[in-house]
């Protein structure tokens, strides 16, 4: 049996490290408490109108070759931002390379043509889509890891450019309600609110 | 070749009792457990970090951070499942007043297994881990057999061990800031040893002697560590870590059985084996590493350096010391280095590295040299003790490959070959080490 037991210097010591640690310091674990509430006319608020980025990455952030970026630098909950951004299905990883399993946005191509590097599924190819300015569909983008967030980010949060069927089915429906609505309230001769309010 | 000490302990074979050598060179005895036992020579496991020559503190970019550097783990971004095997072969040859032994032992078993959680943040990272590691080998096999005139007979010394040092290890690591993290381990040591010594003498007119030696024992202890790593630009990166003092106990069973043969032909045998206990305490001292990775796309760059006082390692709660030369060192501190280097290819997701470590031995101290003798008409049991001199300081070269399938997967090989040669008066030891190792890697 261990008759050592830790002397009060070393037990004091240890208590220091772990409470400046827990005490409070760079690593956050949720999200601060925001006001969500959407502007008039948006349907939603989305991570992408504060984030250029569904995680924090720092100009510290040690680079590898494309290949290893995703195994080692991407967490695996970005997945679940990505679910939170609105996606209709979490990008599934695959087999065959050729397939752009992993592409958020459909319509918009993650590279040149005849460009393997990066493979699709890599987190270089998600971070140039959510880089793409709003309306761009060209692809064209800078690699995030050597962007130094708020000093050359781009000044307009990046957004969607297009919409998923199941999107556009639920926006038509919200419309048609809405068209109801105003009819109904002009019958009623009053006025309407000036916008949908949601909190996530 | 500092000095020899020869110690006769003028027992009747029916006397020789460990009770009586605990009391009279329980150092010595501690000293040698020591390194029997490999305590202070782990040499670490992974195909990665060996490829890497074990320079890895400041790399500590995967499940190996537990064993490097736990602030290490901050960097770690997705689960991570991983799994290794350890294979070590030993040949080793002990030239004893002249006559060459030459033995070579191998083994296998499991190198590491451990799960990496990263939990879910906000900014910054939280990382827990945990694992056990193979850190270090205790197979230990020699012969050392010679015809010695001054006994008028051959005296043979034999010993078998096998065991494994496993460190099972629980740690963390968080940014304090987008360039500081910290982390700690706790690490909890294990093993299990067997080992038989053989003690023989075969003197005039078929006069013989053996002493036999069966040893079970644990091996159980716990230290702490703590990690820190500095990410400079998004290219360098250093990062230390200070371990405690290891408490260690060592405890176990033995068996002594021996049977002898005098000149006249009577034979005699032991009806009851004697049967007796160990229990001793070690306290391995505090311990720095420290290191730097220079880490391009396609190139990595690492160098480490550790130093550890073993001076100031304990026995039973007294700094170990040379019981016939108390003025005389038998553990010195220990500087080890480690470079490393890795590459990755562009055009297919596989890295080759190559690595060199030096290792020095911290022994400074003695050998025994145990033998039996006659002395009509007594059977006497020795011990020499001897200083060593080391003529080649231990170093390690190493070389590894890995790659990564289908982006959640990597497969690495590691490949560790060193070698040291140490001398006494009248003894030679060679060593060839070859260590093993093949890991793979799931990362979710």
């Amino acid at each position: 049996m261990m008759k050592h037991t830790l002397n009060g210097r070393a037990l004091f010591l240890i208590l220091l490290f772990f409470g400046l640690v827990f005490s409070g310091c760079f690593t956050i674990l949720n999200h601060p408490q925001v006001d969500m509430e959407t502007e008039p006319g948006e349907d939603y608020r989305s991570c992408s109108d504060c984030h250029t980025h569904p995680y924090h990455v720092t100009p510290y952030d040690p680079v590898y070759d494309d290949y290893w970026t995703d195994y080692y630098l991407t967490p695996w909950w970005s997945h679940e931002i990505y679910r939170e951004y609105g996606e209709e299905e979490i990008p599934s990883r695959s087999l065959y390379p050729d397939r752009e399993f992993n592409v958020r946005d459909s319509g918009i191509s993650t590279g040149s043509p005849g460009d393997s590097s990066p493979p699709p599924g890599t987190s270089v190819s998600r971070e140039r889509i959510i880089q793409t300015s709003p309306g761009d569909t060209t692809g064209t983008a800078t690699d995030v890891r050597k962007r130094i967030p708020g000093k050359d980010a781009p000044q307009q949060p990046a957004k969607r450019s297009r919409e998923t069927n199941a999107q556009k089915k639920a926006k038509e429906r919200e419309q048609k309600e809405k068209d109801k609505e105003d009819k109904e309230t002009k019958e009623d001769e009053k006025k309407t609110s000036p916008g949908k309010k949601r909190k996530r | 070749m500092k000095s020899r000490y020869v110690l006769t302990l003028f027992l009747m074979v029916m006397l020789v009792s460990p009770l009586f050598f605990s009391a009279a060179n329980a150092q010595l005895l501690g000293i040698l457990t020591l390194q029997r036992l490999s305590t202070l020579d782990r040499l670490g496991t992974g195909a990665r970090t060996m490829g890497l020559g074990f320079a890895f503190t400041a790399v500590s970019d995967d499940a190996f951070a537990l064993l490097y550097n736990p602030a290490g783990l901050s960097q770690i971004g997705k689960k991570e499942l991983t799994f290794g095997i350890h294979h070590s072969q030993l040949d080793r040859s002990d030239s004893y007043r002249g006559n060459l032994a030459e033995t070579s032992d191998s083994h296998t078993s499991l190198g590491h297994i451990a799960l990496i959680y990263p939990y879910p943040t906000y900014r910054g990272s939280l990382v827990l881990g945990g694992g056990v590691f193979r850190v270090g080998n205790s197979d230990v096999e020699y012969i050392r057999s010679a015809y010695r005139s001054d006994l008028d007979g051959t005296v043979t010394n034999m010993f078998v061990q096998a065991g494994s040092i496993f460190q099972y290890r629980f740690g963390f690591g968080m940014d304090l800031s987008p360039r500081l993290s910290v982390g700690a381990n706790c690490v909890i040591w294990n093993e299990n040893i067997e080992y038989t010594e053989d003690l023989s003498y075969r003197g005039i007119q078929d006069s013989s002697y053996v002493f036999t030696d069966n040893v079970s024992a644990d091996l159980d202890g716990i230290s702490l560590e703590f990690g820190l790593l500095m990410k400079f630009t998004e290219n360098l990166k250093a990062g230390l870590m200070f371990s405690t003092p290891t408490w260690l106990s060592f405890s176990g069973e033995a068996i002594e059985d021996y049977a002898w043969t005098e000149r006249n032909g009577t034979a005699w045998t032991l009806d009851d084996p004697w049967l007796y206990t160990v229990d001793d305490e070690y306290t391995l001292p505090m311990s720095f590493r420290g290191g730097l990775a220079f880490q391009l796309e396609n190139l990595l760059l690492a160098a480490d350096a550790s130093y550890t006082d073993y001076s100031q390692t304990k026995y039973n709660g007294i700094k170990l010391y040379n019981e016939y030369n108390r003025g005389a060192e038998v553990l010195e501190p220990t500087w080890n280095f480690h470079l490393g280097s890795e590459i990755s290819f562009p055009w297919y997701p596989i890295r080759v590295r190559g690595g060199y470590s030096y290792m020095p031995i911290q022994f400074v101290g003695t050998e025994e040299l145990a033998y039996v003798w006659e002395e009509d008409p007594e059977l006497i049991l020795n011990g020499d003790w001897e200083d060593y001199s080391v003529r080649d300081k231990r170093q390690y070269y190493n070389v590894g490959f890995g790659c990564l399938i289908d982006r959640v997967l990597t497969l690495d090989f590691g490949l560790a070959y060193g070698k040291f040669e140490r001398r006494t008066l009248h003894l030679s030891e060679k060593f060839k080490v070859t260590e093993v190792t093949v890991s793979g890697s799931y990362r979710f």
